[in-house]
This record gives structure tokens, sequence and C-alpha cells, in this order.
């Protein structure tokens, strides 16, 4: 698996995690964290890919 | 910029909301009753996703047994899993100082899961990814030793590639009765059949499987391996993982904190990267990514990271062990089984 910042605003983090099962299987999602009480909080998904 | 910690008055408020409530919601009373139907279930699902309620949101984000009595079967979706994700998801979206002082208690609770549980279930099997179902985990074999004692070995990817594990239970009928299973050193990489498991003493078994790789090629049989209980057992620094299994990890199996960041190697998910002292905002997100990911999975297989991850986090709140800079372990790790 891996995972990277995809995009970074002072309120808005979206970051990719995803993920490999052998050579055929994996699935990625684009996680969106708001900033909160000086915390990033994950808020919701958006997007994603599947193979 | 740096994460807000909450008061400890906070998280122990909220622990004991959450643990010693005698005021549960009313609405996980009524639906506690019995467990649900699929459409039920996806119902649920729904409310989950558009609730303000944040005691009810905080029980079925931190219990998986809360998420598990709604199902008929572990097999069903949405699965506990998926109900505990959405709880979670929805404490943040809520966005108040209420329901993140909830997430920090859902957090303070998963930090402490164990890697090396005495006892586990031995039927379903979780896999990490979502996108994967439970797996219905099949024996190779099972066989009774001289002293009554049920063993079986199964055939999965704990430990970062596939090995044979035996796993043991004096109750075989219950579910949940069953010894983690354990790494039998021999490398193998294919499904075994038509295996047996003679004992030659009440310690000591000899197994014998065939490989079949082909569909139209004969089984053939596979050298004997001689299965020494305490010799599968041996954990030399007491740090809850087996020797046998450290080394297939590339732990050290006679330094019990592997890493050396004071997190004993059976109680950190990261036991091969030390903890940093404090993480900072961006980690401290990807550590929340990656609970909400797998850490409800109920999953204890081995993830590898890849060394492209950025930045390098030490994560928590997940049942197995996180290996950082290796995209597959090698079949080869460990000793040679003795056959």
């Amino acid at each position: 698996m891996t995972w990277k910042v995809v995009a970074r605003s002072p309120d808005e983090l979206v970051i990719e995690m995803s993920d490999w099962e052998g050579m055929l299987g994996g699935a990625g999602t684009n996680y969106v964290l708001k900033q909160i009480d000086a915390q990033w909080v994950v808020v919701g998904t958006r997007g994603g890919w599947i193979a | 910029m740096k994460p807000k910690p909450l008061s400890a008055a906070t998280v122990v408020a909220w622990a004991a909301v959450c643990t010693f409530s005698s005021l549960p919601s009313a609405r996980l009373t009524a639906v506690q009753q019995r467990p649900l139907t699929p459409t039920e279930r996806r119902e649920l699902l729904g409310q989950i996703s558009a609730s303000h309620d944040i005691q009810w949101l905080l029980q079925i984000a931190i219990s998986a047994d809360v998420a598990a009595t709604w199902a008929q079967s572990p097999l069903d979706r949405p699965r506990p899993r998926d109900l505990r994700e959405a709880a979670y998801l929805r404490l943040g979206a809520i966005g108040t100082r209420e329901s993140l002082a909830a997430i920090t208690v859902v957090e303070t609770s998963m930090a402490s899961t164990t890697l090396t549980p005495a006892l586990v279930n031995v039927d379903v099997w979780s896999m990490a990814p979502s996108h994967y179902g439970e797996s219905k985990i099949q024996p190779v074999v099972e066989s009774v030793a001289p002293d009554g004692t049920t063993y079986r070995v199964v055939y999965w990817h704990l430990l970062g590639g596939y090995d044979l594990l035996l796993t043991s239970s004096r109750t075989p009928s219950d579910r949940n009765s069953w010894t983690r299973p354990l790494r039998i050193e021999r490398n193998i990489d294919w499904w075994p059949t038509a295996a047996t498991m003679t004992w030659k003493d009440v310690q000591t078994a000899a197994l014998r499987y065939f490989l079949q790789r082909r569909y139209d090629i004969a089984a053939e049989p596979q050298p004997e391996v001689i299965i020494s209980l305490p010799e599968l057992r041996r954990d030399s620094d007491g740090d809850g993982w087996t020797d046998a299994e450290e080394r297939r990890l590339g732990l050290d199996p006679y330094r019990a904190d592997s890493d050396g960041d004071g997190i004993p190697d059976g109680r950190d998910t990261c036991p091969l990267l030390p903890k940093p002292a404090q993480a900072d905002d961006v980690a401290a997100a990807v550590q929340r990514v990656f609970l909400l990911r797998f850490g409800f999975s109920g999953s204890r297989d081995a993830i590898l990271v890849r060394r492209a991850a950025a930045p390098i986090v030490h994560l928590f709140g997940y049942g197995g062990p996180v290996i950082f800079g290796r995209d597959i372990l090698p079949i080869t790790t460990g000793a040679v089984a003795r056959t």
C-alpha cells in the first residue's frame, strides 16, 4: 500500500490511500480532511478507483 | 500547525459515556434486539451517515461487538466494518467539539489494539482492503492430539506472504476459542491438498500434504514437516511474536522492541519504524486516514508499505503489522523448515 497528499489548502487536505493485492487487484480512495479545532479531521471521501 | 490535544478529563468523560453509560441511545437499543436483514442494515448505514447522535455513533465506531450484533452472518454486507467506518466518518463530518472528543475516544481505544491476541475466531477472516469480502477459512487439515486438543493447519497471509499456520482449541465448536495461528516454518507458495497430520507424541506432529499447481498435473507429495509445539511457540524475547514469525517479518527474535522506540513488537503496529516523539499535523492526518481505511477491518494481515509512501508515518489501530519499505516479503524469509 501507499499514500500521498494530493491537495492541500489552509482548511482542506486530500490524501490518497491505495493498496494492491498481487499483480492485478488494487483500489485507491481520496480522503477529504477539514481543519477543525486546529486538527485535520476526516469528513468524507472523494472519488476512487478499483482494479 | 499541531493538532490540539483534548484534555485528559474530556477523554476520560467520553470513555465513561461509552463504557458505562446507563442511558444508551434509544435508537441503538431498538435495533440491538436482533440481527438485521441486509435491507435493514443498508437502511442503518444510511441512518448512521445522517445521524447527529454522537453517543450512538461513538458506540458503533468503538466496538466491533456492537456492529456485529446486527449481522446475521459475518459474511453479510454491509459488514460491521462498514458500519464502524461510517460512524467514524460521520463523527468527523459533524465536526463539533463533542464529536471530535468522541473521535479521540475511538482512537485512544484503538491505539491499544494488540497484534498478538491469545485467541481468535478461526472461521471467517477479514482482508485488510475494504473492497475485498470476508473470507471463510477452510482448514488444510484438522487433527486431535493425544491430550484431546484439536489442532488445525490453515493457509493464509498473515505475515506478508502465504504460510502454513497452526491453531488449536480445547473447545473446537466455539469459534472464538482458537489460539492465534502460529507460523509453521515451511516455505510454501501454493494451497496444499490431501493433508494428514499424525502425532508422534503430545508435543510433536508430522504434517504431510500434496501440492497441485496445475489442474492437468497430478498432485505431488511434499516432504514431511515435523512440527514441534515448543519450537513453534518459542518466543525468545517475550514480545508476543514467535521467533518464526519474527524471522518472517524481519524483526529481531531476541529483542522485544526491534525498532527501539519503547513499544514492544507485539503491540507496535509499525515494529520496524521508531515512533517519533510527536507526529506533525499531516502525519496525524495520515494516521486517521489509515485508521479509517484499515483499522476497522478486523484484519490481522501484514500490510507492506511501498517506499514511495510520503510522509512516512508511524501508524496505529490496526490488528496486523505494518512493514515499511517493502513491496513484498520474500517467501524465503526465515529458516528452512526441518524435513
